[in-house]
């Protein structure tokens, strides 16, 4: 057995004062290398670390259980997520790094060989701990978003920074404990930070809401349009935003160590210290400034075409006669779109002659901020400029409601998708948002609005309505929404929970009656269909029915049953039910004002 | 007296509470308002966390007055720290409350739920006090406030994402939520039981030796 701890080579012969030196610094590495790998295990077994690592996880789970993961909102989401693991390694790393001050046994470690320097660049080591486990985390996220079928493709230059996180808050506090040895600093800067973060990860901003790209100077933010956009956008996050949360580290590394050797100074280390950290803070001001600068006109203009020329920046694939056109990126959606179209034309007796088309549309105006870029702008041109754009795009996602015209090639009328997809407990309604679409283009129904219309409802008062027409008492509604609500398994409870929340009022020439307008909020927004309490209650009475009996009942008189002219009583009669009585309108919910709804013809 | 972490932990709550007022907006919300209040007492509880700490315990044991006076004297110094602390930080949560009310509401509508939003807190600190006391009768009493702290925000966000009705988000004055009155009893309940279990883990020195005549 032996005594030696292994930290010295087997002896050589000594040629001269060159070879102690070096020898020393071989010393001098494996030292702070046992060291820091100490540290690393101990940083990773801390409890504090470990549960940072399972909120972290937590939430990427939590996160992506109920829509499709886009990788240009997820590479972002990952860091997001990240910060969960961040804060305690900062605040495990802090008590570390001040264990020997705190232990008032900062006399009894000068006494060893190892000295301060050499134990601040262990605990800079032992971060690799840390790093690793979030490298781990980072791979595992990605693999677990690829088996959910994410659109897209990662950026690793975002994962990367995700990583950088935990590496910046291993640092900063190690820096912190080297300089601040009370455990209660490494928590309250976790509070600051934390409070900070949670202020730019609320979306649509917190109480205070930094302006522009200055978000970014914060370590993290997550701009809540990502999961709007139809692709990336090269500015968010922005390419400096790297290079900034480097130099950050790279800062608080010579911090940390600049502490360690502030009691034995040495000049040319403190000098070598000093131009290094000259250099990290005029790094560190060129991203900044690069990070609030705004966003290139160029990034902008493409965001804006891509969004309100979708025909022409859409690819397009032909399945089982139906055209699915979605945004480059998107091809895994085709399938799940085609999952829904397919259940439900598959019901049908016999298919329209004309095409389907199934168009992914842009449905929120995303120019909003951070999208505005630098803050306040620099010249009168540029604030024009932007209102010019947020105004084009704004008219474009305000015409889907009315304009079935508006994107050339669609269907007539249109069926549109928006961004995003559910999967999970949302599912349905994705599923139900386009299958109502597909049955109304089948029954031949409009899926826009005729028109809107603005009305007073008392002094200061005034209400924005949508005029759209409502198949009154004919049997296409009904039918309409059968297929909808049969299309997949998931569409049936999504519908039938849609009626349970509640019916509104429309008014009809100059009766008042019982609607439902778009029974799920989620998925395409813009011109959600409208129907009849009576079809609703006809559609669930024939989701009770046997699905080959209604299919031979639409079937012994189709395309008849999509005329005007067939009637809810007509198709009850046919399936040998009563018709049920149409829920009574709510007499508090009329509004006298409200402009009445015509009948479709 | 562990005033460094007092100190620090009322000022950096103090400056969250500032930076809050500095950037409030009249198109705020009161329920935002009220979340950035309690963001704001998260130093001040952490801070707490270290109030039972005693870097003289193995002497303090040996002396004739009873263990938990230490404790006891921490807590009295720092309760008045605290409360000023906190009744800023309420000022100043009032001032951003009435910069979002439109010009001419009634009195009462620019009143934040002080009694409640107090009784939140002070529960708050009793449990990061209670978790402090239980972790010093271990052998990482060092770190008793260190592992208090952290654990008893966990603890309270985990409360928070419970349904348990323990965070009322409603909107304040006129239209005040009916759940406040509910909220402030279970947090009255919460609170005693902590002092209870702090009283519990004060009551006598950790490592006595057993002494046999």
């Amino acid at each position: 057995m032996s005594a030696d701890p292994g930290l010295m080579r087997p002896a050589r012969p000594r040629v001269g004062t060159a070879s102690a030196a070096s020898g020393r610094g071989a010393v001098t590495r494996r030292v702070v290398m046992l060291a820091g790998r100490a540290e690393a295990a101990r940083l990773c077994r801390s409890p504090l670390v470990l549960g940072g690592l399972a909120v972290a996880a937590a939430l990427v789970w939590w996160n992506s259980r109920t829509t499709v993961p886009q990788w240009w909102v997820w590479d972002v989401q990952i860091g997001s997520s990240l910060l969960a693991l961040a804060g305690p390694v900062l605040v495990a790393a802090q008590l570390a790094a001040g264990r020997v001050r705190r232990d008032g046994a900062t006399q009894l470690y000068d006494s060893y060989p190892a000295s301060a320097p050499m134990r601040s660049g262990a605990h800079l080591l032992g971060v690799a701990g840390p790093l690793m486990l979030a490298g781990a985390l980072t791979g595992g996220a990605v693999i677990w978003l690829e088996l959910l079928g994410s659109v897209g493709t990662a950026r690793p230059a975002v994962l990367v920074q995700g990583v950088l996180l935990v590496a910046l808050g291993g640092v900063a506090g190690v820096a912190l404990g080297s300089w601040l040895a009370h455990p209660v600093a490494g928590i309250l800067a976790v509070i600051v930070i934390g409070a900070a973060e949670a202020d730019l990860l609320v979306p649509f901003g917190g109480p205070v809401q930094p302006p522009g790209g200055s978000a970014w100077l914060f370590p993290w933010s997550q701009p809540a349009v990502l999961r709007w956009l139809p692709g990336p956008v090269v500015a968010i996050p922005p390419g400096a935003h790297l290079a900034w949360l480097v130099m950050l580290a790279a800062l608080a590394a010579i911090a940390a160590l600049w502490r360690g050797g502030f009691r034995q100074p040495r000049p040319r280390v403190t000098i070598l210290a000093a131009l290094g950290m000259v250099g990290c803070l005029a790094l560190a001001g060129w991203s900044g400034w690069a990070q609030i600068h705004p966003v290139p006109a160029s990034a902008e203009d493409s965001l804006i075409y891509q969004a309100v020329h979708p025909a022409s920046v859409e690819q397009c694939v032909t399945q089982v006669r139906v055209r699915y056109c979605a945004y480059p990126g998107f091809g895994r959606d085709v399938a799940r779109w085609a999952g829904v179209v397919n259940g439900l034309l598959g019901r049908l007796p016999a298919r329209p002659r004309a095409e389907l088309v199934v168009r992914q549309v842009v449905d929120v105006n995303v120019y909003t901020s951070p999208l505005y870029g630098g803050y306040p702008p620099a010249t009168a041109s540029e604030i024009e400029r932007m209102s010019v754009l947020a105004g084009r795009l704004g008219r474009f996602v305000s015409a889907q409601g009315y304009d079935a015209n508006l994107v050339p090639g669609s269907s007539q009328p249109p069926v549109y998708t928006d961004i995003n997809w559910g999967v999970g407990s949302l599912a349905g309604s994705y599923q139900l948002g386009l299958a109502l679409q597909v049955a109304w283009w089948i029954a031949r129904l409009p899926t826009t609005w005729q028109r809107s219309v603005s009305y007073s409802c008392g002094q200061y008062c005034s209400v924005e309505a949508q005029v759209s027409c409502l198949p009154v008492g004919q049997a296409r509604e009904a039918i309409a929404l059968w297929l909808a609500a049969s299309a997949t398994p998931a569409t049936r409870p999504a519908f039938l929970s849609g009626l349970r929340s509640g019916a509104g009022v429309s008014k009809v020439g100059g009766a008042w009656l019982a609607s439902y307008t778009g029974v799920t909020g989620y998925g395409y927004q813009p011109g959600l269909q409208q129907f009849t309490g009576q079809a609703a209650v006809l559609a669930e009475a024939m989701l009770r029915l046997p699905e080959r009996r209604v299919e031979a009942v639409l079937a012994a008189r189709w395309p008849g049953w999509l005329r005007p002219r067939a009637t809810d009583a007509q198709l009850a009669a046919a399936l040998r039910i009563p018709l049920p009585p149409a829920p009574p309108a709510a007499v508090s919910a009329f509004d006298r004002g409200q402009p009445a709804d015509p009948v479709c013809q | 007296m562990p005033w460094a972490a007092l100190v620090a932990g009322c000022a950096v709550g103090l400056g969250l509470s500032l930076v809050a007022h500095q950037f409030a907006r009249p198109s705020q919300s009161p329920d935002s308002i009220i979340r950035t209040a309690r963001v704001a007492f998260a130093p001040l509880v952490a801070a707490t966390a270290f109030l039972t700490s005693d870097p003289h315990r193995n002497l303090t044991a040996t002396l004739p007055a009873p263990p938990w006076l230490t404790t006891a004297a921490h807590l009295l110094f720092a309760v008045p720290a605290l409360g000023l602390t906190a009744w800023l930080q309420l000022e100043l949560a009032g001032a951003d409350l009435r910069i979002t009310l439109p010009p001419g509401s009634p009195a009462q509508a620019e009143h934040l739920p002080w009694l409640s939003l107090i009784v939140e807190m002070a529960a708050w600190s009793a449990l990061a006090v209670a978790v402090a006391a239980v972790i010093s009768r271990t052998r990482w009493n060092e770190l008793a406030g260190a592992v208090a702290a952290p654990a008893a925000l966990a603890l309270t966000g985990v409360l928070a994402l419970a349904p348990l009705g323990l965070f009322p988000a409603a909107a304040t004055g006129p239209g005040q939520s009916a759940s406040w009155p509910g909220s402030d009893w279970r947090w009255c309940a919460l609170g005693l039981a902590e002092v209870l279990v702090a009283c519990w883990a004060c009551r006598d020195p950790w490592r006595r030796l057993p002494w046999r005549p």
